[in-house]
């Protein structure tokens, strides 16, 4: 076995400067999080409810209810819906 | 806590905000992310802790003692005491019960057990000690720090905090890659705080990791892997050999993701690490295969071990033939405590040294195996070998692996699982090895110009589509068992 190049595409683009500002990427973190929230909403709250009971559970459902309610007020949940509905064809 | 849940997830936004907003304090941040990386570990097991913690401590100040010391003997002593002590723990969890097993078996053919309610008794105890998810992963990194220092690669690191932090990292502490302390113990000991961050190759990564493991690998999973390899009696060729394939994909698909995942959220934290995988089922050789497949344990086992017994630069072919044996047995067991992976590895090794001899064969006679329909034929033959090898890889016996070999024999069975569903995901995951290496690179470029709101909303739906399309509930990550 001969030693093979060392692969750090991480260094080189980092070299190249690639990439975006701190700033940003928290922008765009944030706007992830609350965009995968509202989309995901009913899903995350009927995967709370999978817990088991318990003091983590109840956390859990307490925070996901709000957000499965203003996914189904704004019908967010409908993209899940419709492509869960696609694999199960 | 798997990469793919909503407690990850969580995790990650705390710990990302965490990480930029203490970055200039470097004691407390390096403190935080230690913490975190603990935490994150310990919630697979809290009993473990210990371990990491012990390892830490050893390997750090085995290292500090060798780098410090002139006496080579005294530094040869240190570098034995770290090597036994960390691959003896490998060995008391994760071997012992083999290890026993093969010493009844061996008692039993001949005669020699007189008390079997000791020998059922001791296994009854044995079967009780719980692998450390991980162990095989970060006690490699750990000997690759000892061993670079002691080859004089690199220093140790300043404090015990650097090297803890550098062992513990969370994004590859429990599957890999194995990174090795001269790629990211710098980076974590003095962390930068950089202009930019790789934003779009991190999106990707995390993504394209997600697809692979949600969509692909889990679906293959259940419609014909498991079914099949669970009972491969009940069904016929073509159901049998695209569950082969099935597995192929699916391990490429899950463990790569793992490594994908790992690489992406390093990004977002502003480290990099080497990719794990460079579209392995593409090689057109075994050894290109190793080139691209599982990147740094190949790499590991090529420095450490291969390359100090003699490597390929034997005193005849006998002896390379050696090396590459124990290589790729040693590399087969580091899997997993069983007959089938030490086969596995054998196989593999037998395969490069066919390869080799019948390189120096062809090339003696001047003969070439060259041009387009070569290529394709060589790739074929490639991917049908490494096929082969992990029928054992999976089975959990010979038995498995020679019954899904003699259902191969059967084509005129009916077809009960295989579906035009199963072969188009098949070819996408094949397909998704073109996410390897920097070949995406001008997406990553693109997804880089829009603005970050965009950037945000569309890494979300195209989330909510993955998951949508992935089967309910959580799999774990095949690696997660070595």
């Amino acid at each position: 076995m001969s030693s093979p190049p060392h692969l750090d595409i991480g260094e080189r683009r980092s070299e190249q400067g690639s990439g975006r500002s701190l700033r940003s990427v928290f922008v765009a973190v944030a706007v992830f999080y609350v965009s995968g929230a509202l989309l995901n909403g009913s899903y995350l709250y009927e995967d709370a409810q999978q817990r088991e009971f318990g003091p983590a559970r109840t956390v859990w459902m307490k925070a996901t209810r709000p957000l499965a309610e203003i996914s189904e007020f704004l019908k967010l949940h409908v993209l899940r819906d419709q492509v869960e509905k696609l694999r199960k064809e | 806590m798997i990469f793919t849940t909503v407690d990850f997830a969580l995790f990650f936004a705390l710990v990302f905000s965490l990480c930029w907003a203490l970055r200039g304090q470097v004691t407390l941040w390096k403190w935080v992310m230690l913490g975190a990386s603990w935490f994150f570990y310990g919630y697979w097991d809290w009993r473990f802790l210990g371990l990491l913690g012990a390892s830490s401590v050893l390997n750090h100040y085995t290292a500090v003692g060798i780098s410090r010391s002139e006496n080579a003997h005294f530094r040869r002593g240190l570098l034995i005491v770290a090597v036994v002590l960390n691959l003896g723990s490998i060995a008391f969890f994760k071997y012992s019960e083999f290890f026993f097993d093969q010493v009844f078996w061996f008692g039993n053919t001949f005669g020699m057990v007189s008390d079997y309610n000791f020998w059922l008794d001791s296994k009854d105890s044995l079967s009780l000690i719980v692998l450390p998810v991980g162990i095989s992963f970060f006690t490699f990194q750990a000997l690759s720090y000892v061993f670079d220092v002691y080859r004089g690669k690199m220093k140790p690191a300043d404090t015990l905090l650097d090297f803890s932090l550098y062992l513990a990292f969370f994004p590859q502490l429990v599957a890999g890659p194995i990174v090795r302390a001269i790629d990211l113990l710098s980076q974590v000991a003095r962390p930068t705080i950089p202009q930019t961050l790789d934003v779009g190759r991190a999106t990707f990564l995390i993504l394209g990791g997600l697809f692979k493991k949600i969509v692909i690998a889990n679906f293959l999973s259940e419609r014909i892997v498991d079914p099949v390899f669970a009972n491969p009696e009940f069904y016929g060729a073509w159901d049998s050999l695209f569950a082969i394939y099935g597995y192929a994909i699916q391990i490429y698909c899950d463990f790569s993701a793992y490594s994908d995942m790992a690489i992406g959220f390093c990004l977002l934290m502003g480290f990099h690490i080497p990719i794990n995988f460079d579209a392995p089922y593409l090689a057109d050789s075994i050894q290109k295969f190793w080139r691209r497949w599982h990147i740094s344990l190949s790499s590991f086992l090529r420095d450490y071990l291969y390359i100090p017994l003699g490597g390929s630069r034997g005193k005849s072919e006998g002896m390379v033939a050696r090396n590459l044996l124990i290589t790729f047995l040693l590399g087969g067991l580091w899997h997993g405590a069983g007959w089938t992976f030490i086969a596995w590895g054998g196989l593999h090794g037998s395969y490069l040294m066919i390869e080799r001899w019948g390189g120096k064969w062809l090339q003696a006679r001047d003969i070439q195996w060259d041009g387009p329909l070569a290529a394709i034929l060589r790739r074929v033959v490639v991917w049908h070998l490494v096929c082969l090898s992990w029928l054992f890889f999976r089975g959990q016996s010979f038995g498995e692996a020679m019954g899904m070999l003699r259902s191969l024999g059967d084509w005129q069975a009916p077809v009960e699982l295989l579906s035009w569903s199963v072969v188009f995901v098949l070819v996408v995951g094949y397909l998704s090895q073109l996410m390897d290496g920097d070949r995406c690179e001008k997406i990553w470029d693109r997804f880089e110009k829009w603005h970050p709101v965009k950037q945000g909303f569309l890494t979300a739906v195209i989330l909510i589509v993955i998951l949508g399309l992935g089967p309910k509930g959580v799999a774990p990550f095949i690696y997660f068992q070595f």
